[in-house]
């Protein structure tokens, strides 16, 4: 009994003490925090250091996502045809949108707004960063604004920050305000680098004021543009991620296709390049479905191409348009002119009547912004028009992009 | 080979030698204590076969032996006097004697073992804290000995489990060799964080997870696979949180411990293995497509699409098939032996596994070195290391644009077409699939696992155990598409540096006493682990090489990284454990797990996970009837066990990203949960063992509950938040709970033919009770989780009116489509052996109750290059061209997969019915006479096949191919053009020296 009582007493000792030790260890401030390197952490970001890096983060979102856009809203568009192996772009093309479809579409431009619009307000709280004299400010109110833009265009209510959905509207006036914030302080920073802000917050605001319905405003706006002037998504081959895919989509992978699309019959526009691929044997290359003839668009034809989002050309347009609504067929075609002009080619001969001039402004706003994600908004806005502006294209297809099926589910606010 | 293994090992006969000279300067005292020799044999005394592996110790001691393949046993320095031997093995009943030892004496103790297929003296150690006997747990366990392995035709260690236990699924995933398969153990318990079940060798834990899945390949290598069969002892497994409690975090999957072989007192014996034979794929889809994908068939008149339109390849070897004999050869060497004090077990193995598809294979060689040293009945050491080094010729599979099933099954619609000129000519749509092949997708795994373990037991009753473990394993993975390859003219490289260390720390302590109080006894338990993973992944991309040849990344003209992890968990935890026996035969158990984790959030503390089990022997009770049942336990248990997030999932999160051309930037990550902790399985188990017929049947039947509670989900946020990544969260609770029933029965035992049978039998039930706020969790590829159904599940449009002769009619809602794991196992076996010379084997698993997504049908019809839709597709052209009654045996279901309208095809319909049966082994083995051998202490030459036999209803690939992204955490499956699961035929000669 009393080796039994000693051995207890022993043993109570052993895991006591290997209880203390590895409870020790385990309580012990400091023994189970890990320091992993890779991400960092939200208050990280919060040194003037950060500032570069988290404006370059806006911009790297926003070509991410547009990335995304260009080709969903090229093939609901008739810029581009599906001819791929994707089930999704199988549904999209024919014009079917569906919530459970478009959650990386969705996600990916609620992130190029949140983190931007997030952004500026982390920089206006970093100690020793002066927001008001930066030129870092002033692009990051120009990324806020033109994710604003993008938002508005696509989709097809507006949902801010875990809110209720919206009129799309709520995008561009925001967007206007981010735009108006940009030209402040660009104007204030100067140089080289403050006038480009500016040049492209400009043609962001005339866009966003178009899509108001300002559109003398839009068009004071689009003036302060030089028409060679262009704001671009950036891609490049530094990194998997800053690729332009739609490019690996378009040559490598044959999903898409300008064959079917009212471009297939535009030849030697250098707006809308393509080209056709023979195989070995001398018949056309199909698309990765194995049927669709290949047309191979040539406008973006390595990683690194760029793809713009405000220019000079653009602005014309806007300027076009106005004067086409106010039934000023010559002003139109002078700004239409003008544009094709700096592309090279020759002048058209003004239309006689409002209706052909719509047809041809409509074809030349489509080619000067041919595969920049933009079409789709055009035939959206037109489809509610009436008269010679009125657009039929989208009439039994998805004019836009509905809210995901992820924000349906997570937001209280958007719960049946 | 890395830096870093190469140190491991140029450190291993360092550590080995510094060890082995501290125990014998320790050991010195011992060697002069006044000791004896007891030696003898065990025989099986049925038939008098000799039996190995039997484990003979000194009871109160840590002196003890393993018995030779002739059953001959020896232990040196047993102190004299009179002492208890207990010898036990798998499958026969642990027999116990009594000996007198005079000093310097040599005693000779032979043992006769008498079958029991339900053994309840037998020690285990698996989930126990310390060794316990079989009948002291309340939990089910299952132990599989090295006789089992024997004379079965195990391509890999994850055969080894395959329909050999209840409540394991072991899903092949694919046929390439080299490739990890998928293993549960009583199904799925976390949604996020994997469901491995945590794996130890020799007492020392090892990374159990899957290793990175390759770009081209798309499959992934399994760790427990590098521990070679040859060298396995023995395995037990313990299955649920009942009995995993004193594992705590991350145990909740099971545990599977494997015991490696160790050495015996007395000369060297030898013992040389080889294998020969071939790997070849007869089952491949549906036998109305003989063409196999047009993998079986690469020329002729079938290699037609939909239309008739015909297609050739004039790469298509010369065979007219893709398909070839793999050959098989595999060679092994062992030495066992050792002196008084100690032991030691070496081996070695070098494989080489072709392929199916030229020139993929598997090349695998490595060494075991095993040494226990007992400088005193109250130590002993183990210092156990292995190496493993594989070489992994993958072909390029799965869901890649390279895939070669994916573009040879694609007929026409492939992407490698033209070829070099050899299309030139050729009117037909010409397919050059045989360029695929020049892409090279290659593994380069290193794994060594080294771990030093001492027992020290000052006396019988009070024993402590000490293990530091190092495990450390690497890929190297390369994915080169030389210059000129066909679709990527100037050539691209992939690489993907990965390895992981576990570092371990462990240790327990026991004491048994005897309590004042009438009958009853104690055996007190105590411990604490510490572990450290540390994983660096790195991935960079090359492209654009100048010209021909070997290529690295330095050849390319541009390279990016894709990517770099460096990880670091801690786990640490300690625990504390009560059995009260009342006269050996009730044991209530209790034990309590403490852990903290570097992973949980920094709100969350320590983890507790509580456990309490009953045994109760009743057949040890007088009154018991013992004229057919000898042997009765009924047996309870209730215990927690967890699974933690992971490293970053508690922290909101920035990850670095360029943009703006190479430009540092920042972007969202993780959005973050400082109140993030482990997920918790409670289970609950209770069920019986039953010996009866003097040994001849062994009946085990469990039932049990587990539910995971605090599950870790997914969450979704609004994406207008701005986190576009889903977050983990302690919201859910899921749950399995089923029925395990195990039948041994020993039908005929004499000296001329011993015939035994078994039976297992799983039923399962899985759950989602809760997930929070979310309708349902997406797990991937058409996978979802839905509260009221079983984790995870296929949804989708449903066709109502599948098995009808009518248009379809398609459900309005996501419908529940099929469980995505089988909740049916059955396994059947026998063995036949005729006069100890003849061995007949026979195992075969029908897995059943799931369904697979077969994604390669679905790919193909839409293309119109599925060939069982060929059929279908005329009689629906038939009725578009007016023929109605073209379409009076067409189904429903036929009618949406074939649909000629395409947009009306839908990949739901697809989701099939992957119930199958495989005769898993079949083996012939014969003991050859020992004098044809000489020299020989046993031969054998066993003639052996695998998968012999499918039946299945699944119209893909196979019903257990599966993607390599179910690996680790992602629980989805789907069938997408992966090499399916092959057919072996195998012979082997074993000889022993």
């Amino acid at each position: 009994m009393t080796t039994n009582i000693k051995q207890h007493t022993v043993a109570r000792r052993w895991w006591v003490a290997s209880a203390i030790a590895t409870i020790s260890l385990s309580g012990c401030e400091g023994f189970l925090d890990v320091v992993n390197p890779g991400p960092l952490s939200d208050a990280e970001l919060n040194v003037p250091a950060a500032v570069q890096g988290v404006v370059t983060g806006m911009s790297a979102d926003f070509s991410v996502m547009f990335d995304y856009i260009v080709p969903v809203s090229g093939i609901a568009a008739d810029e581009i045809n599906h001819g791929g192996s994707y089930t999704n772009e199988g549904l999209w093309v024919r014009g079917i949108f569906r919530p459970e479809d478009v959650n990386t579409q969705w996600a990916n431009m609620q992130r190029a707004r949140w983190v931007a619009e997030q952004g500026i307000v982390r920089m206006k709280g970093v100690a020793g960063y002066t927001f008001d004299s930066n030129v870092l400010s002033a692009r990051a109110y120009l990324w806020a604004g033109l994710a604003n833009r993008t938002l508005g265009e696509v989709a097809c209510q507006a949902v801010i920050d875990n809110g209720p959905a919206e009129p799309v509207s709520v995008h561009f006036t925001r967007a206007e305000g981010h735009f108006t914030e940009a030209i402040r302080i660009g104007t204030a920073v100067g140089g080289a680098a403050g006038t480009a802000v500016v040049n492209a917050a400009y043609g962001g605001r005339a866009a966003a004021r178009a899509a108001l319905g300002k559109w003398a405003e839009a068009v004071t706006d689009a003036q302060r543009v030089p028409t060679n002037f262009v704001w671009n998504a950036t891609y490049s081959t530094n990194s998997s991620r800053e690729n332009n895919e739609f490019v690996s989509e378009t040559w490598v992978r044959r999903e898409f296709s300008v064959w079917g699309t009212r471009w297939a019959t535009v030849f030697g526009d250098p707006r809308v390049p393509w080209d056709t691929v023979k195989t070995t044997s001398g018949a056309v290359q199909k698309g990765q479905d194995g049927k669709t003839n290949y047309f191979r668009q040539r406008k973006f034809t390595d990683l690194g191409a760029e793809i713009p989002l405000v220019k000079g050309t653009e602005m014309l347009m806007i300027r076009a348009e106005e004067r086409l609504r106010a039934s000023d067929i010559a002003g139109a075609y002078g700004h239409m002119n003008a544009a094709r002009a700096f592309y090279g080619m020759a002048p058209l001969t003004a239309a006689t009547s409002l209706v052909d001039a719509w047809k041809v402004f409509k074809a030349e706003r489509g080619a000067t912004l041919w595969l920049e994600g933009r079409r789709w908004f055009d035939l959206r806005r037109w489809a509610a028009e009436s008269g010679p502006m009125n657009d039929t294209f989208l009439t039994g297809r998805a004019t836009c992009l509905p809210i995901s099926q992820n924000e349906r589910d997570a937001n209280p606010n958007l719960r049946p | 080979m890395s830096l870093s293994v190469r140190r491991a090992i140029r450190l291993t006969p360092i550590v080995s030698i510094a060890t082995l000279a501290w125990a014998t300067v320790v050991a010195a005292p011992a060697m002069a204590q006044n000791t004896g020799t007891i030696r003898g044999t065990v025989t099986a005394a049925n038939t008098g076969r000799p039996l190995e592996e039997a484990q003979i110790s000194v009871v109160g001691s840590l002196r003890g032996a393993r018995s030779s393949s002739s059953g001959a046993y020896i232990i040196p320095a047993v102190e004299a006097g009179t002492v208890q031997l207990r010898v036990q093995r798998l499958g026969f009943a642990v027999t116990t004697r009594t000996v007198t030892l005079a000093a310097n004496q040599t005693v000779t103790v032979d043992f006769a073992l008498t079958d029991a297929a339900v053994s309840l003296e037998a020690v285990v150690v698996t989930g126990t804290a310390a060794q316990a006997r079989k009948k002291e747990i309340g939990n089910a366990m299952v132990a599989i000995s090295a006789q089992d392995l024997e004379v079965a035709p195990v391509q890999n260690t994850q055969d080894i489990l395959s329909a050999r236990a209840t409540g394991v699924t072991v899903m092949a995933n694919g046929g390439q060799p080299g490739t990890g398969g998928t293993i549960r153990l009583r199904g799925n318990n976390s949604v996020s964080q994997g469901n491995n079940p945590i794996i130890y060798v020799d007492g020392i834990r090892i990374f159990s997870e899957n290793g990175p899945v390759g770009l081209s390949s798309r499959q992934n290598s399994l760790t427990l696979n590098d521990v070679k069969a040859d060298d396995i002892e023995r395995i037990e497994v313990v299955k649920g949180a009942a009995a995993t409690t004193l594992y705590g975090t991350e145990a909740s999957g099971g545990v599977i411990q494997i015991f490696t072989k160790k050495g015996t007192s007395g000369r060297p014996q030898w013992s040389f293995e080889t294998t020969q034979g071939y790997n070849e794929l007869s089952d491949i889809g549906s036998e109305d497509d003989p063409t196999g994908y047009f993998l079986k068939e690469c020329r002729g008149p079938r290699l037609v699409d939909v239309t008739g339109a015909k297609f050739v390849d004039p790469t298509c070897p010369s065979s007219g098939s893709w398909v070839e004999k793999g050959i098989v050869q595999r060679y092994s060497g062992a030495v066992r032996g050792g002196g008084e004090a100690l032991t030691y077990a070496l081996s070695g193995n070098f494989s080489n596994d072709k392929g199916v598809i030229s020139p993929g294979g598997y090349k695998d060689g490595g060494y075991r070195a095993n040494f226990v040293f007992n400088p005193a009945s109250s130590l002993l050491l183990t210092l156990s290391n292995s190496y493993q080094k594989n070489y992994t010729r993958w072909i390029p599979d799965g869901n890649n644009a390279s895939g070669f099933l994916l573009n040879v099954g694609r007929g026409p619609f492939n992407n490698f077409k033209g070829g070099r000129g050899e299309c030139a000519n050729i009117t037909e749509t010409c397919v050059t699939n045989g360029y695929i092949l020049e892409l090279t997708p290659v593994r380069r795994g290193d794994h060594f696992i080294t771990g030093l373990t001492a027992n020290w037991s000052p006396n019988a009753n009070f024993t402590h155990r000490l293990a530091l473990g190092y495990d450390y394993n690497s890929n190297d993975n390369s994915d080169i598409y030389p210059f000129a390859y066909l679709n990527v003219p100037r050539g691209q490289i992939w690489k993907q540096d990965w390895n992981h260390t576990k570092l371990s720390v462990d240790y327990t302590g026991s004491l048994v006493s005897t309590l004042p109080i009438g009958g009853l006894a104690s055996t007190f338990s105590w411990g604490g682990q510490l572990f450290e993973d540390r994983e660096y992944y790195t991935r960079v991309d090359g492209l654009d090489f100048a010209g021909p040849g070997d290529v690295t990344l330095g050849s390319a003209a541009r390279t990016s990284v894709g990517g770099q992890d460096r990880l670091r968990v801690i786990t640490a935890g300690t625990f504390l454990q009560e059995m009260i026996g009342w006269r050996d035969r009730l044991f209530i158990t209790a034990g309590l797990r403490i852990d903290g984790n570097s992973a949980f959030g920094q709100n969350f503390g320590l983890q507790q996970y509580p456990k309490i089990s009953a045994a109760y022997v009743m057949s040890d009770h007088d009154w018991f009837p013992k004229g057919v049942v000898q042997d009765f336990k009924l047996r309870a248990a209730v215990g927690v066990s967890g699974k933690a997030p992971g490293a970053f999932d508690a922290v909101r999160t920035w990850d670095p990203v360029a943009g703006d051309d190479g430009i540092p930037g920042f972007t969202p990550a993780q959005r973050g949960n400082p109140d993030l902790g482990p997920e918790r399985t409670r289970e609950t188990e209770f069920g019986f063992d039953l010996g009866a017929l003097d040994g001849r049947l062994g009946l085990e039947v469990t039932y049990f509950d587990a539910r995971t509670s605090d599950a870790l989900i997914p969450v979704t946020y609004a994406p207008s938040e701005g986190f576009t990544r889903t977050q983990l969260e302690n919201v859910g609770e899921i749950g399995n709970k089923g029925l395990e029933l195990s039948l041994n029965a020993g039908l005929i035992r004499n000296a001329t033919i011993e015939w035994s049978g078994r039976f297992n039998l799983t039923r399962t039930k899985s759950n989602t009770y809760d997930i929070g706020d979310a309708p349902s969790i997406s797990t991937g590829l058409a996978t979802r989780i839905r509260p009221g159904r079983p984790v995870p599940a296929y949804y989708g449009i449903k066709i109502l009116n599948a098995d009808k002769f009518e248009a379809p009619q398609l459900s309005t809602t996501e419908e529940f489509l099929g469980l995505v794991y089988p909740n049916k196992l059955y396994s059947v076996g026998t063995s036949f052996s005729y006069k100890r010379a003849l061995t007949l084997d026979v195992l075969g698993e029908y897995q059943g109750g799931h369904t697979l997504a077969n994604w390669i049908g679905y790919q193909n019809a839409r293309r119109g290059i599925f060939p069982l839709c060929y059929p279908i597709e005329a009689k629906l052209r038939a009725a578009a061209a007016g023929d109605a009654s073209a379409l009076s045996d067409v189904t429903a279901l036929q009618r949406g997969r074939c649909a000629i309208n395409r947009a009306n095809m839908n990949d739901r319909y697809y989701i099939e019915d992957a119930s199958f049966f495989k005769l898993r082994n079949v083996s012939l083995s014969w003991s050859v006479p020992t004098r044809w051998v000489p020299g020989s202490r046993s031969a054998s030459l066993t003639l052996a096949g695998r998968n012999l036999l499918r039946i299945t209803d699944y119209l893909g690939t196979d019903p257990e191919s599966a993607d390599a992204r179910d690996a680790g955490a992602n629980i989805g499956r789907r069938d997408y053009y992966n090499l399916p699961p092959t057919r072996s035929f195998l012979a082997s000669i074993r000889m022993a020296f």
